[in-house]
C-alpha cells in the first residue's frame, strides 16, 4: 500500500481556548472548537473556577456538545438505600465519566466543598468512581451531580471494577525491574574481572545471578509465553512467538554456560533481563493506556442498565427494562428512554426516535398513538404510556444483547506472516550455520548455531514497535481519538470504505435554523411576537426558533396571553389579530385533525420547522433542520483525498438523507435510507465488511457495529454504543477520525522501515556468526546497540510535524497534532 | 458512622524546628572552627577538646544528625499527619522521640570532644549512645507505623513511601554497622576488622547518605514543593516510578564506595570490592 | 572477604522487603489514585474558623501555622 497524500484539514490554526485542539474552519465557536468547550469555559469563568486550567497543565480535553441535563432515574433507588441507615451520615459510590486528570478531581472536590452538608469526597480518577459522604438531610446529592454534569461529566450507577490484567503486568514489571537492577550489580563485578579464582564470592554472585535471572524469565517472560502459546493454538501468530523463543534460547544458552562452568562474563543474563524488563514496560504502557481509555466512559450494562419508571398502584418504581411486562404503565421523564412499544396515555408528547430509527426531527404523538420502543422523550414534561408487549419482545432487546467479541481477523495477517517468516528464517539460518561449521567439531558448530539464535532474537523490534504504537495512540488521545481495543491501529490501516450514520453522527443532536437570515430580516414587531409565542413552548423546534430570535434581541412580554395547542403550536389573540405559531397546516387555519402530518410537513417544508401566521396569512417561515458537525465537509473531503470511499446509511427518509449527503460531499449512489438495524448490517456486509469503518451513534447501528472491521462512536453520552465500539471520539467534530486514519498509515510505514532496518542488522549479525567472528560478549554489545538505534529511529520517524501559525495567505494547513501535554 | 474532629500535633514539629535551628548554629560554628584549623592549626588554642580530630566528627554529627535530622523529623511529622489525615498515633511517643534525640545529641556533644570515638565515619558515637539511637529509632518507628495503620487516607502519597524506606533502612544500617564488643562503658571494638570493617562502614556510610539524607528530604520535597508552587507535581506517576526504582536498587551500590582508585590494585581485587 | 556475603544478604533483604511493599501498593491500586493524591499537598493545612468559608487550595493563601490544625472527617471503615 503506497503512502497516501496527507489528509489536509482546513483549520484556522488557532487552538481552542479551552482544550487546545484546532478550531475547525466552519462551525467552530469563535475562540472555541465546539459548543461544549464554549459553555464549559464560560461556566468556569462565571463561577471562579479558573484554577482548573492551571491544574490541568495543558491536558484539558474537548467537551463536545453542550452538556445537557440528563435523567437520574438510576440514582433514585440508590439514594433511597443510602439514606435509610440510621445515623446522620450517608455515603454512596457512583461511577463517573470524563475524569482524566488532577484538574477534574479538583473541580469535583471544589464543587463539593461549595455545597453545604458535604462531609467527604474521594474521587478515584484511575477507575472513574466517586465516593461521597454527607450529612443526611443537609446535602443535596442530585444538585451536586447536576452541578458537576454541567461541566461535561456524566454519572452512572456503580458498575466499573478494576481489571486484573493491568495489576498483573504491573507487579511483574516491578519485580523484573528490581531483579534486573540487582543482577546488573553482580554482572558489573564479572565484567571487572571477578573470576573463579576469587572463590566463594564468585560462586555466590553467579548463583544469585542465575536465580534472579530465572525469576525474571519466569515472572517477566510469562505474558510473552502465554501470548505466544495462544497464538500457536489459534494459528494466528504474532511477534510474541519469536520473542518468547528468543528469550528461552538466550536463557538456555546462559544456563548452559553456567552448567559448563563457564559462567560469569560469558552469560547473557544482563542483556536478557534488560530486554525482558523493557519489553514488559512496553506492554505495561500499552495496557495502561487501553485501560484508561476504557475507564474514561461509564460501563454499559446492556438491557439491565436501561432503567425506566413504572407506576404500580400509587407508587412509582424504577425498574430495569427487562422487567417490563405488557400493560405496565410507564412514566417517561424528559430525556428518558421508553424501552418498549407503548400507547400514549397523556394527551400529548414529543418524542425523538433518532436513536432507534435515525429520524432526525422530533415527532408529536397524541393520546392513543404508539410510542416506538427506543424513543426518547424530547419534550419538557413527562408522559405516561402503557406497554404494548413484554420487553423480551421489544425490538430493543435483540439490539442490546452483548455482541460476540470480534475475533482476530484479516487485519492481523501482516503480523502473522511476519512472525512465521521470522521463525522459519531463523531456524534455517541456524541450521546453515551448524552445517557450515560442523567441520570444526560438534561443540564449535553448536556454539555458532546458538550464537545465531541468540543474536536474531527480535528484542529490538519487541521494544521499538510497541513504543511506536504507544506514541501514536498517545498523540491520538490528545487529538480526541480514544482506542478501546489494542489492535485498533492495525484495523484502521486496512480501512478503505468509511460508512457514516446520519443523525447524531454527521449531525449534532440539536436543531438550528437552516436559513439564519430569516430572523435577521424580521421587523422588530414581528420578531417580538414570534419570540413571545415560541419561548412558551417546550417543543425542540420552538426552543430553537426562540433561541435564534433571542440572539437578535427579541424582548419578552410577560403579559402576553398565549395559548398552547398541544401538537399544533401556540396562539395569541391581540385585538383583531389572531397570531399563530407552529405547524404550517394548523397555523394557516386548517383545523382538520392532522393526518399523515409528517408526510405533509415534509412536502411543504422538508426540513420541518414552524411558521408564523396572522389571521391565517403567512408572515414568517422558520425552516429548522439538523446541524452538521463543524467542519464535516472539509473532513470528509480529506478522507476522499486520502483514498477512502464514503458511504451514508441512515434510518431517516430518502429525501433527508440525499440532501445531507449532497451537503457534505457523499456521492448519491453511496447513500442508503430508511434502513432498519438489520438492513444496516446487511449493507455493511455487502460492502465487504473487512474494509469497512463504521461510525454511528444510535442503537440502530449496533448490528452494523458487530459486522464492520472497525466501529466507533462520536456520541459518548448516549447509552449502549460506546461499550460496543472499538474507538470513540471526544469533541464535536470528526477531525480525530481523519487524523487517526492518517496516523495508522504512517505508523504502518514506520513499522515497515523499522523491520527493514532490523533485517539489515540481522543480516550483518548472521554473517558475522557464519564467519565465526561473533562471540557472546560481542553479541551482548551488539544487541543493545541495535535495539537502541531502532528505538531512536522509531522516535525520530514519528516525530511530530509541528506547524507554525498559518500565514493568512495559505488556506490549507496540515493537520497539526495539538499541544503536547504530559504523557504520563 | 460518626464524624470526628482531628487536630494535628504541631507542637512536636515546632520543637524539632527550633532544635534544628539551634543545633544548626552550633554545628556550623564548630565547622567554622574546624575549617579555620585547616588553614591555621593554632586555632585549637592548645585545648585538647578543640583539636581537629575531635571537633571534626562533632561537626559532621551535629550537622547530619542534629541539624538535618531534627529538620527532617519536623518535616516528616508535619507532612505525614496531613497526608494521612490523622494526628500522630501517640503524643507520648512523639515526646520521647524528641527529647531522646536531643539527649543523644547532647551526649555526642559531650563524648566526642572528650575523645570517645569508634572512629567509624558518621558512626563515631560509642556503644551506649548507639543503643540509645536504636531505642529512640524504634520509638519513632512504632509511632510512625502506628500512625500509618490509623490513617484516614487509605492511599499513601509518594512522600509517605519515602519516609517508610527511611525508617526501615536506617534501622537496618545502624544496627549492622554498629555491632561491637564493648570493653568498658566508653570503649568498644567493632566486630568487623580491617578491610571487612571498611567495606561495612562504607556500605553504611553510602546508604546513610542515601536513606537518611536523601529519601526523607525527597519525601519532604514532594510535599512542600507542590505546596509552595501551588501546583501538583508535574508527573505524579513519574515520582512513583522514581521511588520504586530508587529503593529497589540503591541499597546495593552502597557497597561500591570502596572501589574508588585508592584501593588495592589489581583487577581481581577491585572486582570483589565493587559490588 | 567474608563480609561481602553478609552485606549482600542484608541488601537483598532490603530489596525483598521493598518488593513486598511494592506488591502491597499494586494490590491497593495506589496508582489509580495518582491524580487525586497529587493534589494532596495543595490542601490547606489550616482549618477555618467556625462559620467562615474555607479558602480554596488554589487561592494563593499561605498556610498560617497554628498549634493545632483541624479537619473534619467522617470516621468510616476503609
Amino acid at each position: 500500500m503506497s503512502l497516501p497524500a496527507t489528509a489536509f484539514v482546513d483549520a484556522t490554526g488557532e487552538p481552542c481556548a479551552h482544550c487546545g485542539t484546532a478550531i475547525p474552519g466552519e462551525g467552530g465557536r469563535g475562540r472555541y472548537c465546539c459548543s461544549g468547550c464554549q459553555a464549559v469555559a464560560a461556566l468556569l469563568q462565571d463561577e471562579g473556577l479558573t484554577g482548573y486550567y492551571r491544574l490541568a497543565q495543558g491536558r484539558t480535553r474537548a467537551v463536545g456538545e453542550r452538556p445537557q441535563a440528563s435523567s437520574h432515574a438510576w440514582l433514585e433507588p440508590l439514594l433511597e438505600a443510602a439514606v435509610q441507615g440510621d445515623g446522620t451520615v450517608c455515603s454512596l459510590e457512583v461511577d463517573a465519566q470524563g475524569i482524566h486528570c488532577a484538574a477534574c478531581v479538583w473541580l469535583m472536590n471544589e464543587l463539593f466543598r461549595r455545597q453545604a452538608g458535604g462531609l467527604g469526597i474521594t474521587v478515584n480518577p484511575g477507575l472513574g468512581k466517586v465516593r461521597l459522604t454527607w450529612r443526611k438531610g443537609v446535602f443535596d446529592l442530585q444538585a451536586w451531580l447536576n452541578a458537576v454534569e454541567r461541566f461535561g461529566y456524566k454519572f452512572g450507577p456503580q458498575r466499573k471494577h478494576a481489571s486484573s490484567a493491568l495489576g498483573s503486568i504491573t507487579w511483574r514489571l516491578g519485580v523484573s525491574a528490581a531483579l534486573t537492577m540487582n543482577v546488573m550489580l553482580f554482572s558489573l563485578s564479572f565484567y571487572f574481572g571477578l573470576s573463579r579464582a576469587d572463590g566463594p564470592v564468585y560462586l555466590l554472585f553467579s548463583r544469585l545471578s542465575l536465580v534472579f535471572s530465572t525469576a525474571v524469565v519466569v515472572i517477566g517472560g510469562w505474558p510473552f509465553f502465554k501470548a505466544a502459546w495462544a497464538g500457536l493454538r489459534s494459528r494466528l501468530l504474532h511477534l510474541d512467538l519469536p520473542i518468547a523463543l528468543g528469550i528461552l534460547v538466550v536463557y538456555g544458552t546462559s544456563l548452559g554456560q553456567v552448567a559448563l562452568g563457564r559462567g560469569g562474563d560469558l552469560t547473557y543474563f544482563d542483556t536478557l533481563n534488560t530486554f525482558v524488563t523493557l519489553m514488559l514496560l512496553g506492554r505495561f504502557l500499552q495496557q495502561a493506556y487501553l485501560e484508561s481509555s476504557r475507564r474514561l466512559l461509564l460501563e454499559d450494562d446492556g438491557a439491565e442498565g436501561i432503567l425506566v419508571r413504572r407506576i404500580d398502584g400509587n407508587r412509582v418504581q424504577v425498574v430495569p427494562a427487562p422487567q417490563i411486562r405488557r400493560s405496565n404503565i410507564l412514566l417517561v421523564a424528559p430525556g428518558e428512554l421508553c424501552p418498549v412499544d407503548a400507547l400514549l396515555s397523556t394527551p400529548q408528547a414529543v418524542i425523538s426516535a433518532d436513536w432507534i430509527t435515525g429520524e432526525a426531527a422530533p415527532r408529536n404523538v397524541n393520546v392513543g398513538e404508539s410510542v416506538p420502543a427506543g424513543s426518547f422523550n424530547a419534550g419538557r414534561t413527562a408522559f405516561s404510556a402503557v406497554a404494548a408487549h413484554d420487553f423480551a419482545a421489544s425490538p430493543l432487546a435483540s439490539l442490546l444483547r452483548a455482541g460476540a467479541p470480534k475475533g482476530a481477523g484479516e487485519h492481523l495477517r501482516f503480523w502473522d506472516s511476519l512472525a512465521r517468516r521470522w521463525v522459519v528464517g531463523v531456524l534455517v539460518m541456524a541450521s546453515v550455520a551448524f552445517c557450515l561449521h560442523i567441520a570444526h567439531g560438534l561443540g564449535a558448530a553448536l556454539d555458532v548455531a546458538v550464537a545465531v539464535l541468540v543474536v536474531t532474537c527480535p528484542c529490538g523490534i519487541g521494544l521499538a514497535l510497541p513504543l511506536a504504537y504507544e506514541l501514536v495512540l498517545a498523540r491520538l488521545r490528545r487529538a480526541g481519538f480514544f482506542a478501546r481495543q489494542s489492535d485498533v491501529l492495525d484495523r484502521l490501516v486496512r480501512v478503505q470504505k468509511v460508512v457514516f450514520d446520519k443523525t447524531g453522527t454527521l449531525t449534532l443532536s440539536r436543531l438550528e435554523l437552516t436559513n439564519s437570515r430569516v430572523v435577521a430580516t424580521l421587523t422588530p414587531a414581528l420578531r417580538d411576537i414570534a419570540y413571545n409565542l415560541a419561548c412558551r413552548s417546550g417543543h425542540p423546534v420552538s426552543l430553537c426558533v426562540a433561541e435564534a430570535l433571542a440572539t437578535q434581541g427579541a424582548s419578552y412580554d410577560a403579559q402576553a396571553a398565549v395559548q398552547e395547542h398541544p401538537g399544533h403550536g401556540l396562539s395569541w389573540q391581540q385585538g383583531d389579530n389572531a397570531w399563530r405559531f407552529g405547524e404550517r397546516r394548523w397555523a394557516s387555519g386548517d383545523n382538520e385533525a392532522p393526518s399523515l402530518i409528517d408526510a405533509q410537513v415534509e412536502v411543504a417544508s422538508p426540513e420541518g420547522g414552524a411558521v408564523l401566521t396572522c389571521n391565517g396569512r403567512l408572515m414568517a417561515d422558520f425552516p429548522v433542520g439538523e446541524v452538521l458537525r463543524p467542519g464535516v465537509s472539509k473532513h470528509l473531503a480529506g478522507l476522499v483525498r486520502a483514498g477512502h470511499q464514503l458511504h451514508l446509511i441512515s434510518g431517516d427518509t430518502p429525501a433527508r438523507a440525499a440532501r445531507l449527503a449532497s451537503r457534505v460531499g457523499i456521492p448519491q449512489e453511496n447513500v442508503r435510507a430508511r434502513r432498519r438495524p438489520e438492513d444496516k448490517a446487511q449493507d455493511v456486509l455487502a460492502l465487504d465488511a473487512s474494509t469497512v469503518l463504521y461510525l454511528g451513534d444510535g442503537v440502530n447501528d449496533a448490528l452494523a457495529f458487530e459486522r464492520a472491521l472497525c466501529a466507533g462512536t462520536v456520541a459518548i453520552d448516549r447509552p449502549v454504543l460506546p461499550g460496543k465500539s472499538d474507538f470513540f471520539l471526544v469533541g464535536e467534530n470528526l477531525a480525530p477520525l481523519v487524523t487517526a486514519l492518517a496516523a495508522s498509515r504512517r505508523l504502518r510505514a514506520v513499522a515497515r522501515r523499522v523491520l527493514t532496518l532490523s533485517l539489515a542488522y540481522n543480516a550483518v549479525a548472521i554473517t558475522s556468526c557464519l564467519w565465526g567472528v561473533m562471540s557472546p560478549l560481542r553479541a551482548a554489545l551488539f544487541m543493545p546497540l541495535s535495539s537502541l538505534s531502532l528505538l531512536l529511529f522509531t522516535v525520530a520517524s514519528l516525530r511530530e510535524r509541528r506547524e507554525r501559525a498559518p500565514r493568512p495567505s495559505s488556506p490549507h494547513v496540515s493537520a497539526s497534532w495539538p499541544l503536547p501535554g504530559g504523557t504520563l | 458512622m460518626q464524624t470526628q474532629r482531628i487536630t494535628y500535633d504541631d507542637t512536636v514539629v515546632r520543637r524539632f524546628i527550633i532544635a534544628s535551628v539551634l543545633f544548626g548554629l552550633v554545628g556550623m560554628a564548630v565547622g567554622v572552627l574546624a575549617a579555620t584549623q585547616l588553614a591555621w592549626w593554632q586555632a585549637n588554642f592548645g585545648v585538647r577538646f578543640l583539636t581537629f580530630s575531635r571537633i571534626r566528627p562533632l561537626h559532621t554529627n551535629a550537622v547530619i544528625f542534629a541539624f538535618v535530622g531534627n529538620m527532617m523529623f519536623a518535616g516528616i511529622y508535619y507532612s505525614m499527619q496531613r497526608l494521612l489525615k490523622t494526628r500522630m498515633a501517640s503524643d507520648v511517643l512523639s515526646g520521647i522521640h524528641f527529647w531522646g534525640w536531643q539527649l543523644i545529641i547532647v551526649a555526642a556533644a559531650v563524648s566526642l570532644p572528650l575523645g570517645l570515638t569508634t572512629s567509624k565515619e558518621y558512626a563515631e558515637l560509642e556503644w551506649p549512645i548507639d543503643i540509645a539511637i536504636a531505642l529512640i529509632w524504634v520509638v519513632f518507628a512504632i509511632n510512625f507505623f502506628w500512625t500509618i495503620a490509623k490513617r484516614n487516607e487509605k492511599h499513601l502519597y509518594v512522600a509517605i513511601w519515602f519516609y517508610i524506606s527511611t525508617v526501615i533502612t536506617v534501622a537496618v544500617l545502624h544496627i549492622v554497622n554498629s555491632l561491637a564488643l564493648p570493653l568498658s562503658f566508653t570503649k568498644s571494638y567493632s566486630i568487623y576488622a580491617g578491610v571487612q570493617d571498611a567495606l561495612v562502614q562504607w556500605w553504611y556510610g553510602h546508604n546513610a547518605v542515601a536513606f537518611f539524607l536523601t529519601t526523607p528530604i525527597l519525601g519532604i520535597m514532594y510535599y512542600f514543593l507542590p505546596k509552595a508552587a501551588e501546583r501538583p507535581v508535574y508527573s505524579y506517576r513519574l515520582s512513583v516510578v522514581h521511588f520504586w526504582a530508587w529503593c529497589s536498587s540503591t541499597s546495593g551500590p552502597g557497597r561500591t564506595i570502596c572501589s574508588t582508585p585508592p584501593c588495592p590494585i589489581g583487577r581481581s581485587r577491585w572486582a570483589w570490592c565493587s559490588p | 572477604m567474608s563480609v561481602v556475603p553478609l552485606q549482600v544478604f542484608v541488601s537483598l533483604l532490603l530489596v525483598a522487603s521493598s518488593l513486598v511493599l511494592f506488591l502491597f501498593t499494586v494490590r491497593q491500586r495506589d496508582l489509580d489514585h495518582a491524580d487525586r493524591l497529587s493534589l494532596a499537598p495543595l490542601e490547606d493545612d489550616v482549618a477555618p474558623k467556625p462559620g467562615a468559608a474555607e479558602p480554596s487550595p488554589c487561592s494563593g493563601s499561605q498556610p498560617r501555622p497554628q498549634s493545632g490544625s483541624e479537619d473534619h472527617l467522617p470516621r468510616s471503615p476503609q
